[in-house]
C-alpha cells in the first residue's frame, strides 16, 4: 500500500474525521451509544456499508446520469444494507436482536451518503474503497469512546459486566439522550483541541 | 429540456441499476430466509420453555431446542383464548399465555407463565420488541422481569381485581407491583397495558378451569 492509500485512511479517520469534522452521522451516535457492544457492531456494519457502497459507485461514475445519481447511491445503499441486515438475522442472530432498528437505519446515515457524493464520484475504486474503511473507522472510533464513558457511568461496567465498586450508583442521565449530548460535546472540544480545524469563512 | 436520447439513457439505467439491486436481494432473500424463520422459531420456542420453568442446558444447539420444545410443551385453547402448558409425571407445572401490545415504536410480544392456580405469576418475558436500545429495550431484562415472579394478579384471588401493575419508575410498591424502567415511561406505560390484557385472558380461561381454587364470585 503506498503513503497515498494510507493518507486516504488517516484522512478519514482523523483529519477529515466523519463527526468532529464533517458533523455527519451524530443521530446514530447519540442513539446506540448506551453500550459499548452496540457501538462497536454499528460502527463495523457502517464500516463495511460505506466501504463497499463506495467501491460500487465508483465502479459507476463514469455512466451513472448526473440527474438520477442520488438516487442511484440510495438504492446501491439500501440494497448493501438489507443484504447485511439479513445475513446478521441469518448468522448472528443475537447481535441483529441486541442491534434491532438501528442497522436498517444505516441507510439514511449521512457519512454512506456523503462519501459517495464526495469521494467515490471522483476517484477510482480502491482509493474509494479505503475512503470508505476510513471514514467508516472515524466513525466507530468515535461511537466506541462516547459508549465506553456512557456505559461506565450510566450503568457502571464495560461489554454487559460489571467493573465499577457495588457501592457506586449509575448516573442515570448518561443513558439518557441529554447524557449523550454532553458525552458527544465534551468530546467534539477535546477533539478540536488536539486537531484545529480551519472553519470556512 | 434534456436530449431525448439522454432521457432514455437515465431510464434505462436507473431501470437497470433497480433490477441488478432487485435480483440481489430476492436471491439473498430467498437463500437466507430458511435461516432466518428457523432462528426466529428456536427464539420463541425458547421463550416458551423459560417462562414455563423448563430448563433449558447450556450451549443448547437449535435442534434440540426446537425437540424439547417439543417433547414438554402442548399447546390448548380454553374459551377462546391459547395457551401453552408444561406437564410433569401428569401434573399441570404451569401455563403460558402469548400477550402482546402496542409498544413506543412497535409491537411488543411476549409470554405471561402463571402457575397451576392461575394466580401467581410464575414468569414474564418478551420476545419481540422495537422499542429504544438502552431505554424501552430493557424491558426485556431479568433486571425487569425478575420482578414479575411471584406476584398475586389479583385480589381475591379470582376476582375481577387487577392488583398488579407496572409503575412509573420510583413509585411502585415493589410488594404487589412491578417498578417501571427509569427513562421510559411509555414503554412502562405499555408493558402495564399488554400486562393487564393477559391477566384478562388469564382470567378468561377459570371458568373452563378445573380443580383451581375460585376465590370472589364477583366477574
Amino acid at each position: 500500500m503506498s503513503n497515498k492509500h494510507i493518507k486516504t485512511i488517516k484522512d478519514g479517520f482523523w483529519a477529515g474525521n466523519p463527526i468532529f469534522v464533517q458533523t455527519l452521522g451524530i443521530c446514530s451516535a447519540l442513539a446506540v451509544t448506551t453500550k459499548v457492544q452496540n457501538a462497536l457492531v454499528m460502527g463495523l456494519a457502517l464500516t463495511g456499508v460505506t466501504g463497499l457502497s463506495n467501491v460500487a459507485i465508483s465502479l459507476m461514475r463514469n455512466v451513472i446520469p448526473h440527474r438520477i445519481r442520488l438516487i442511484v447511491e440510495m438504492i446501491v445503499i439500501a440494497a448493501l444494507v438489507i443484504l447485511f441486515d439479513q445475513l446478521l438475522k441469518a448468522y448472528y442472530f443475537e447481535m441483529s436482536e441486541q442491534l434491532s432498528v438501528y442497522v436498517g437505519l444505516i441507510i439514511t446515515n449521512c457519512i454512506v451518503l456523503g462519501r459517495a457524493e464526495a469521494y467515490a464520484l471522483q476517484n477510482g475504486p480502491f482509493s474509494s474503497f479505503l475512503d470508505g474503511i476510513g471514514n467508516g473507522m472515524g466513525y466507530a472510533a468515535v461511537l466506541v469512546t462516547v459508549a465506553v464513558f456512557r456505559e461506565l457511568l450510566g450503568s457502571g461496567g464495560l461489554w454487559n459486566h460489571r467493573i465499577m465498586p457495588a457501592s457506586y450508583e449509575p448516573i442515570q442521565l448518561m443513558v439518557l439522550a441529554p447524557g449523550a449530548f454532553i458525552m458527544l460535546g465534551l468530546l467534539y472540544w477535546v477533539f478540536r483541541g488536539l486537531n484545529p480545524v480551519k472553519e470556512e469563512k | 429540456m434534456p436530449k431525448k436520447g439522454e432521457t432514455i439513457k437515465t431510464v434505462s439505467f436507473a431501470a437497470l441499476v433497480s433490477l441488478v439491486a432487485g435480483v440481489l436481494l430476492l436471491w439473498a432473500g430467498m437463500g437466507l430466509k430458511d435461516r432466518i424463520s428457523k432462528n426466529e422459531k428456536v427464539k420463541k420456542y425458547s421463550y416458551i420453555l423459560r417462562a414455563l420453568g423448563v430448563s433449558i442446558p447450556e450451549n443448547c444447539s437449535a435442534d434440540k431446542v426446537i425437540s424439547l420444545y417439543h417433547q414438554s410443551v402442548k399447546t390448548e385453547e380454553v374459551n377462546g383464548v391459547e395457551r401453552y402448558l408444561y406437564k410433569k409425571d401428569g401434573a399441570v407445572v404451569s401455563y403460558a399465555y402469548p400477550i402482546q401490545g402496542k409498544g413506543l415504536w412497535g409491537t411488543i410480544k411476549g409470554f405471561l407463565a402463571v402457575d397451576p392456580d392461575l394466580c401467581t405469576v410464575k414468569a414474564v418475558s418478551f420476545y419481540e420488541l422495537k422499542e429504544t436500545p438502552g431505554l424501552g429495550a430493557e424491558i426485556q431484562k431479568s433486571g425487569f422481569t425478575k420482578q414479575f415472579k411471584g406476584k398475586k394478579m389479583m385480589r381475591p384471588c379470582g376476582s375481577g381485581d387487577i392488583i398488579l401493575h407496572v409503575k412509573k419508575h420510583g413509585t411502585a410498591n415493589k410488594k404487589i407491583e412491578v417498578d417501571g424502567i427509569s427513562g421510559a415511561t411509555l414503554t412502562s406505560v405499555a408493558v402495564d397495558k399488554i400486562i393487564v390484557h393477559g391477566i384478562q385472558a388469564v382470567a378468561k380461561t377459570r371458568s373452563g378451569h378445573a380443580g383451581a381454587p375460585v376465590g370472589g364470585e364477583r366477574q
